[in-house]
């Protein structure tokens, strides 16, 4: 079986949730989705790297939120409160992303089965392209966006260190 | 040897094994396809006992099953054949063991006149007794026996580490409704309050208890892994363990065993030099590897030591360097640095891969975990003296009493253990210096560090007074600027996520009564 049909394939077999960052539209599996949190604010972390913006407590179980944009390497669509958080897992990790506060909306695998779909190659991040009605919809490849994160974070070499003296 | 320690476990093993003794015998004869397997199950479990009555020094149960154990050998032996008289002589013995366990439980010497049952059963040997054996079955001895439940319980270890979670749920309910009680200003709710928490606290101390076991637990096939190992190489290894007794929250333990195992896998491998090296280089020819443990305040230190060639810090600096790490940076790094830096992964010192180790995979793994649940990893090594690898850890990982501070509107905790003092003072107590700013602590200069910059919280800036939090690092004292005190707290520490794991100087969160997420200061861990 061909690359296309691979992809083609998995992907219409599964519900998307699409939203739109940076005027580009966006999919996410549902089956990757565990939640769609609203939050105000995240808990800082001690660490200078603008792809993570904290941390929030879902139900006891904290998750780390990175900023999806930044990460993708979209435009810079810095969030603001109240921040829009899709939490994703695959295996046994579980982030959040930031996708702004752009339109949100399902795509259920009926439809997605209507439209045209294309395998991305030599992406980090995406796996394949939607086209719908000439939209275009991106699809995020949710065990890169963790091993992204995962990446950016192991690289950061996070050990916290009082060296900054108070000023006066 | 202190045997009462070892009691509880004697009479739950004991009491399994005389359970399937008497669900063996009274089998036998049913189902004759079955009698072997019976037989020899119930032979394995009187033999078992025996040898730990033998261990605890209850000599008539020793004798006891030694001599049933000889009679159940005679039928495997087909020596005896199977009778309704033997079956009967097994029960009644099995009967007697259990009166002795109950003897043994209720802190009772251990006493018995065997001798009948011994006669009969050495008669049932040399054979023909069948008659007499009839006359006087089980039932009689069994009529002693009291239907007593045990007092100890087998659980799956998951169930406390739920219990202990759960603690931690009613520790910050019990804070929210505290928080509550005190805007209501309803002091008689507080006082129910304050019940509650010291109610929850015994709760979660005996929770931790039932999971606490002796590190020797964890460690008891390290002396067979070191023989296995050093045979396979060559090696001559005297291993030996200290102050292994020390009981440790299993949570903790849990995380260290791999490392354990590693550490001792490297120390054969690359540390103990071969028996020829090592006369060359003047050293007896036995290798030596130990493992110490002590405990100290709220954490426990196990240091795995080796006699062996030490480790190179030129050629981990030249490793380093060809796994990317600048040289710059290397030779401004003091000595206890270097040696980290075989905690990077994929760096291996080893020229040669071997079946059990030279990868570079598991030093890295070994920090990971000792980090992941709040300790630290240390290596010394002196070249030709030895290599001594030190992990900090935890005696428990759940709740903690930590001192909480605002920096800015954000809170953060730090463990009351590493918390010297709370102080506010004057502005005009705090003096500049070359590196910022320091204040006079006990006759002596602290430093004293802003965390807002750390967090990339706006700092709220310097009033007339100023509240400090002096910490008690391993390394030397400093100061903390923080913008108020909230209070001291019993929290339940929780790990951090996965992703995040690996930062130095965290230890986990915990959650408020609101349900914020709270981050856990690792004092020990800060780099200063």
């Amino acid at each position: 079986m061909s690359n296309y049909q691979q992809v083609k394939r998995m992907i219409n077999y599964g519900d998307k949730l699409i939203f739109n960052l940076a005027g580009e539209h966006i999919g996410i599996d549902v089956a990757s989705i565990k939640d769609i949190v609203e939050v105000e604010r995240f808990l800082p972390l001690p660490i200078s790297l603008p792809l993570i913006l904290g941390i929030i407590n879902r139900h006891g179980e904290l998750i780390t939120v990175a900023e999806l944009s930044a990460l993708i390497r979209l435009h810079s669509v810095k969030s603001e409160p109240p921040y829009r958080v899709v939490i994703i897992e695959e295996g046994n990790t579980t982030i959040g992303v930031s996708v702004g506060a752009g339109n949100m909306y399902f795509l259920w695998k009926e439809d997605i089965a209507k439209g045209d779909i294309s395998p991305v190659s030599q992406n980090d991040y995406f796996k394949a392209i939607i086209t719908m009605d000439d939209v275009s919809i991106r699809l995020l490849d949710c065990s890169q966006i963790i091993e992204g994160v995962e990446k950016a974070v192991r690289e950061c070499n996070i050990t916290l260190s009082v060296f900054s003296p108070v000023y006066h | 040897m202190d045997t009462s320690k070892y009691k509880k476990l004697f009479l739950q093993e004991s009491g399994e094994h005389l359970k399937n003794i008497n669900n063996r015998l009274l089998s036998l004869g049913k189902e004759p396809a079955e009698d072997t397997e019976n037989t020899d199950s119930a032979f394995r479990s009187f033999h078992s006992v025996k040898g730990m009555a033998a261990s605890m020094g209850y000599e008539p149960i020793t004798i006891l099953c030694h001599k049933l154990e000889g009679l159940l050998d005679a039928m495997r032996q087909n020596v005896l054949p199977l009778s309704q008289g033997v079956t009967d002589t097994l029960l009644k013995g099995s009967a007697v063991l259990g009166i002795m366990l109950e003897t043994v439980s209720d802190d009772r010497p251990v006493k018995a006149d065997l001798s009948p049952l011994l006669d009969e059963i050495d008669m049932h040997l040399k054979g023909g007794v069948e008659k007499k054996v009839a006359k006087h079955g089980p039932q009689k001895v069994r009529q002693a026996l009291s239907l007593i439940l045990p007092t100890t319980v087998r659980v799956d270890a998951s169930i406390f580490d739920t219990l202990i979670a759960d603690i931690g749920e009613f520790l910050r309910i019990k804070s929210r409704i505290h928080e509550i009680a005190n805007e209501m200003h309803n002091f008689e709710l507080s006082e129910h309050i304050h019940v509650l928490n010291n109610t929850i606290l015994e709760m979660y101390e005996t929770t931790v208890s039932a999971r606490m076991i002796p590190l020797e637990d964890l460690m008891q096939n390290l002396p067979l892994i070191v023989r296995d190992i050093s045979m396979s190489r060559g090696k001559d290894v005297e291993f030996s363990m200290h102050g292994v007794d020390i009981e440790v929250d299993r949570a903790v333990l849990n995380a260290i065993g791999e490392p354990l195992v590693h550490l001792i896998r490297n120390a054969i491998d690359h540390g103990i030099e071969t028996p020829d090296e090592r006369e060359k280089r003047g050293k007896p020819g036995k290798g030596e590897i130990k493992i110490t443990a002590s405990r100290e305040s709220d954490f426990v230190t196990i240091e795995v030591v080796d006699d062996g060639m030490g480790i190179d810090h030129q050629r981990v600096k030249e490793r380093a360097v060809e796994m990317g790490v600048s040289a710059e940076k290397i030779e401004g790094m003091c000595e206890e640095e270097v040696l980290s830096l075989i905690c990077l992964p994929g760096l291996s010192l080893s020229r040669e891969v071997t079946d059990i180790s030279g990868r570079g995979v598991g030093m890295d793994v070994v920090k990971k975990n000792v980090e992941a649940i709040g300790g630290r990893f240390e290596i010394k090594s002196v070249i030709n003296k030895g290599t001594r690898f030190i992990l900090k850890i935890p005696f428990t990982a759940a709740i903690i009493k930590v001192l909480m501070v605002y920096i800015n509107d954000m809170l953060l905790c730090f463990p009351v253990t590493r918390v010297e003092s709370a102080l506010q003072i004057q502005m005009s107590d705090i003096k500049s210096t070359e590196n910022g700013i320091s204040v006079l602590y006990r006759d002596m200069d602290i430093p004293v560090f802003d965390l807002s910059k750390i967090f990339n919280v706006p700092c709220k800036g310097l009033g007339d007074i100023i509240d400090i939090v002096v910490i008690n690092h391993p390394d030397k004292k400093f100061g903390v600027l923080v913008d108020g005190f909230k209070g001291v707290f019993d929290v339940y520490i929780k790990p951090l996520p996965a992703v995040l794991q690996g930062m130095r100087g965290i230890s986990g969160f915990t959650v408020t009564g609101e349900g914020d997420p709270v981050l856990v200061m690792d004092v020990a861990n800060i780099r200063l």
